[in-house]
């Protein structure tokens, strides 16, 4: 054996010799002639975009999208759009390449052309170039097209298309959120179903307020949303068309259904049923109507969330004592606990991006919402307070509305929050609100 | 003292401790001695090239070239000595009506010099002073061929002593034939003078030293006179350049502001190559080593080179000003492993 592996050692000790050979004469030529100093910058200073947005020409429409614009990326917390009061140069033409040096010494760093003019069809067309004031370049053009009734949403739609160049990520202010509009004293509370762009304008109420109405839930996929409703003898999950009102009670159980949310897909719909002390998991097939079951205990289970892969769902249960995050298979079975900390884990809710896990958090007599990774690690608080509730989800992962309740005489608010935690604004709306659900990007 | 066997504890205790003592003696002389192996000590194998060169210069340097833009040498009063008050070596404007002859595209903005014969005539005096180091030194002609301020009898008291004397011309006659030979090269060699505008050329771009007549430059040659711009210099040694590197990085710190929050953001890590003056100011378009096409490092890498121009020019203590050749190339590797969440 050993004189049959020696020749073939001889060769391979010969083929590696030559390897090295190549790779030493090689090695030269690969390495760079300049002497550099490599350094790695593990830190940085988080600080907004400073971004200057001029007013569009050309209609007087031109001003109130820059408008919108300004104020979506400001609130966005990414961008600080310069006042204007600052720029040395007014409104400028897109087609016409800016003197960044006058935008430069503002210390803009993107730069912001666009006009509105309406075609003879009577169509608004809407420009806009983004600059990098600093290389002299068009990061981004683009022109639309639309009714000028939807001018907001191009506005929306130019905000996104600047956060996303600058980003790296899917814009998310051409949206809009569903929300439980709250008037009137605190004992005699009205509560009715209400829709906004997720800046807070055309807001439209869904409900009269005659039934008491909470949990609503955006479908991905249409525009449809699935809440509970108090109305007849149980309170039930039911679902509403937005553009037509028309809605209906979602399947046959016998008790009590809550806590409704839709697939990834927007096919299916899973909720809670309630049945004596304890309530399970069920999901229910939108076509067919047919339902399944998804947990068996005798413990509740609540707060359904789909991963959005479909896979699995995430879910709050006390099965294990107190109120803790579960995550399951999407067909049922294969529960696991993820959340460990100190406090009661509840109102779980996947991120549309599909790396963190939203939640609510009760320790000590207060509120927080917080995200964790799937796996349960990396927890971490993004407010906390005396009441803070509900997390959804903007579309693309990277930002949580939620509600909040400072305690006393007041009511409950809408805010949005970050998910590094940094930035955390207010949502216009018209009184106390809560429940608020984010609509996937429209389209 | 009776020992009193009774109460043994003392002679005891003084007995077990003799006999420990010897027996350690005992036991440690016999040790087995160690293995007589040779002693490794840690060294590491350098050159014997390399001390020298962490103190000078490289050896192995290039010759100085000569620059296509001359710059004067440093010497000291380069900015003071003004044309207005110069003499001898100042006043000579001769190369004025000649260096559109040296740059063709010039050319193109040079008039035609509408009469060359009477504005050349006061100037014949100045022959002798023509000096390819002058030419050199009046490193940027004006190409407004503006009339010789005529100074006659200022060139005579020239006295520039060792000069090297070029072949000897007729200055008006240059100029005439610069202006004739360049557009149309052939009528230059029908002229019946012995110059050809070869010549006059290669006496433009002759070998010789700017010499001393250097100094009235504006511009103060920044490379060290010995060795080319590539290739001098003394070394950093490691500890200056951990210095360097920090006092880099903690700017560069303050400045970086990458998109928080981005999904896999920690695996983007857009390098970015930066050249620096020897002021600290990025130089040319730093540019990203590691190009992905992908929206996300797209923004990375904008916010990475957007950190690099914010922060230009860097602060770079007097220290490291001899080392300029060692610090002014970087490639910095932005991380946002320890940002994101």
């Amino acid at each position: 054996m050993i004189s049959m592996t020696s020749p073939l050692r001889h060769a391979l000790l010969n083929l590696l010799t030559r390897v090295m050979l190549g790779l030493a004469l090689a090695l030269p030529a690969l390495m760079p002639v300049r002497a550099e100093i490599a350094i790695t910058l593990d830190k940085g200073n988080f600080q907004p975009l400073p971004i200057a947005i001029t007013d569009f020409i050309g209609s007087d429409l031109g001003p109130q999208i820059s408008a919108v614009i300004t104020n979506d990326l400001k609130r966005s917390g990414i961008f600080a759009p310069i006042d204007r009061a600052a720029f040395i140069e007014k409104a400028s033409s897109p087609d016409v390449t800016p003197n960044f040096s006058s935008w430069k010494v503002i210390n803009a760093q993107a730069l912001v052309t666009g006009r509105v003019t309406r075609d003879p069809s009577g169509r608004l067309k809407t420009e806009f170039r983004l600059w990098d004031t600093f290389s002299g370049q068009q990061l981004s053009g683009q022109q639309y097209f639309t009714d000028p009734n939807n001018w907001r949403r191009v506005a929306h739609i130019i905000a996104d298309a600047i956060y996303s160049r600058l980003t790296g990520e899917k814009g998310f202010f051409d949206t809009r959120v569903v929300f439980v509009d709250e008037q009137g004293s605190k004992d005699k509370r009205v509560k009715r179903l209400a829709i906004m762009d997720q800046d807070g304008a055309n807001l439209r109420y869904l409900t009269k307020g005659d039934e008491l109405v909470v949990t609503p839930r955006f479908s991905p996929a249409s525009q449809d949303i699935a809440y509970m409703a108090f109305g007849g003898s149980d309170p039930r999950v039911t679902m509403m068309n937005i553009d037509s009102g028309q809605h209906e009670i979602m399947g046959n159980f016998p008790g009590m259904t809550f806590a409704p949310r839709f697939s990834p897909d927007g096919q299916k719909v899973v909720m809670s049923l309630a049945q004596g002390a304890t309530s399970n998991l069920y999901v229910m097939d939108l076509r067919s109507h047919s339902t399944m079951r998804l947990t068996d205990t005798n413990a509740i289970d609540t707060s359904p969330s789909f991963a959005p892969n479909g896979q699995q769902i995430v879910f709050e249960s006390d099965r294990g004592g107190s109120q803790q995050i579960y995550v399951m298979n999407a067909g049922g079975g294969g529960a696991k606990r993820i959340s460990f900390g100190e406090g009661r884990y509840s109102t779980p809710v996947w991120s549309p991006r599909g790396d963190y896990i939203a939640f609510t958090k009760q320790k000590g007599g207060s509120f927080s919402i917080g995200i964790m990774k799937p796996d349960g690690s990396g927890e971490r608080i993004l407010t906390e307070g005396f009441h803070n509730e509900g997390p959804t989800w903007a579309p693309n992962g990277r930002y949580l509305m939620f509600f909040r309740d400072a305690g006393g005489s007041g009511g409950p608010r809408l805010f949005m929050v970050d998910i590094t935690g940094r930035v955390e604004v207010p949502v216009p709306t018209p009184g106390f609100a809560s429940d608020p659900a984010w609509s996937p990007l429209l389209n | 003292m009776a020992i009193n066997w009774s109460e043994p504890g003392l002679p005891l205790s003084g007995g077990v401790h003799v006999a420990l003592l010897v027996a350690t003696m005992i036991a440690f002389s016999s040790t087995p001695k160690f293995e007589e192996m040779p002693e490794t000590v840690a060294v590491d194998v350098i050159d014997t090239n390399q001390p020298a060169e962490m103190a000078k210069g490289e050896k192995t340097a290039k010759e100085a070239k000569p620059d296509p833009k001359p710059r004067a040498e440093r010497v000291a009063e380069t900015n003071d000595i003004k044309p207005e008050n110069a003499d001898a070596k100042r006043d000579v404007p001769s190369p004025v009506s000649r260096p559109p002859s040296t740059e063709p595209e010039q050319k193109a903005q040079v008039p035609p010099p509408p009469k060359p014969p009477e504005q050349q005539k006061p100037e014949p005096k100045k022959e002798e002073i023509k000096d390819e180091a002058l030419v050199k030194a009046e490193k940027k002609p004006d190409p407004k061929p503006e009339p010789p301020k005529p100074e006659p009898p200022k060139p005579d008291r020239k006295p520039e002593p060792p000069k090297p004397e070029p072949p000897k011309f007729e200055p008006d006659k240059l100029a005439k034939m610069i202006e004739q030979a360049k557009p149309a090269p052939p009528k230059s060699e029908a002229t019946d003078k012995p110059f050809n505008p070869n010549d006059i050329k290669k006496l433009l771009e002759s070998k010789e030293k700017p010499a001393q007549a250097a100094a009235t430059g504006q511009q103060v040659n920044k490379t060290a006179s010995l060795g080319s711009a590539t290739a001098t210099g003394q070394k950093l040694n490691p500890s200056q350049k951990d210095q360097i590197g920090s006092i880099i990085k903690d700017q560069l710190a303050q400045c970086w502001s990458p998109p928080a929050g981005v999904s896999d953001g920690a695996s983007l890590k857009p390098i970015v190559r930066v050249s620096l003056l020897p002021d600290g100011t990025v130089t040319g378009s730093p540019s990203i080593a590691n190009e992905q096409s992908s929206p996300a490092f797209r923004a990375m890498a904008d916010s990475a080179l957007r950190a690099v121009r914010k922060c230009s020019p860097f602060k770079i203590p007097a220290q490291f000003a001899p080392f300029y050749n060692d610090w002014k190339d970087w490639t910095v590797t932005f991380d946002p492993k320890e940002m994101l969440g």
